[in-house]
């Protein structure tokens, strides 16, 4: 993933003599926003080689400001704080109304359940990690599942799950 | 014979093409850590992220490598370094290498050319 955004955009490696009297060796990659500058600086007497391990942490720099638009506004998310981009780098700013922090888990939709007078709808979790709709129908005094199966009772999710959460 | 010196490497990305006048030397650069958030009520600019690596074999620690990065932090007109933090990487051989990284930011309005 490095070396393919290496390869889009443009770049150039220089070579010289730190002013402290170390050398480095600086990269340069033009990769929005901003410029990356690396500078390996190493003592003469010690073989310190810039080694290839990290690369992959670098790439993902930028990410961890995550764009978000509200009000046709676009934020940017870092650590909980809310952003804009200006001509001075990331500017904080109050959180926007109507913003809330969610974690993946919390915006999953729960089961819940549409009633109208017969029927009743539950969100039955599935294996694939999402939701069955199960409509079950009133009959008499229990209900009728949807393969034509009669619940004396009204069926608790763990039952309508071992047919319809497949 | 290996001397074995202050041998760090350092990575610095620019958010912003702007420059900053650096700090004079005895300016006090605040760290702050990742825990520490800092709130809108005092607005700041992030200009960029450092990131100093260092192993503990060539006498590198976590004090030095925070200096290492108030250090950089003036030369770039920064007022703080915020989301600080210092992993250390083990290496099979026994080294554990040290990476500090953080953000360096400007107090608003800031003062650039």
């Amino acid at each position: 993933m490095f070396l393919s955004l290496i390869q889009a955009t443009s770049s150039y490696a220089y070579w010289h003599e730190h002013e402290h009297g170390h050398g480095y060796i600086g990269i340069n990659l033009g990769v929005w926003p901003g410029s990356y500058d690396y500078d390996y600086y190493y003592h003469p007497y010690y073989p310190y080689y810039a080694a290839p391990y990290y690369y992959p942490a670098y790439a993902v720099t930028s990410s961890t400001y995550q764009p978000v638009v509200f009000n046709g506004v676009t934020y940017y998310l870092n650590n909980g704080v809310y952003y804009i981009y200006t001509e001075y780098g990331y500017q904080a700013v109050a959180t926007p109304v109507g913003a809330q922090v969610v974690s993946p888990a919390a915006v999953t939709p729960s089961p819940v359940s549409a009633y109208t007078d017969d029927s009743i709808t539950i969100n039955v979790p599935n294996d694939k990690g999402g939701y069955t709709a199960v409509v079950l129908k009133k009959s008499g005094n229990g209900y009728t599942g949807p393969q034509g199966e009669y619940y004396p009772e009204f069926p608790k999710v763990s039952q309508l799950k071992m047919m319809y959460g497949k | 014979m290996v001397l074995a010196g202050c041998a760090t490497s350092t990575r610095y990305d620019n958010y912003t093409s702007r420059r900053f006048p650096p700090k004079d030397e005895l300016y006090t650069v605040n760290v702050y850590p990742e825990s520490q958030v800092l709130g809108a009520a005092n607005p700041y600019y992030v200009i960029g992220k450092i990131s100093i690596e260092g192993f503990v074999s060539s006498g590198v620690n976590p004090g030095s490598l925070t200096n290492q990065a108030k250090e950089i932090a003036r030369k770039r007109g920064a007022d703080a370094v915020i989301n600080a933090k210092t992993e250390v990487f083990r290496y099979y051989y026994g080294d554990e290498l040290l990476r500090f990284t953080g953000e360096l930011i400007v107090y608003a309005p800031p003062a650039s050319k």
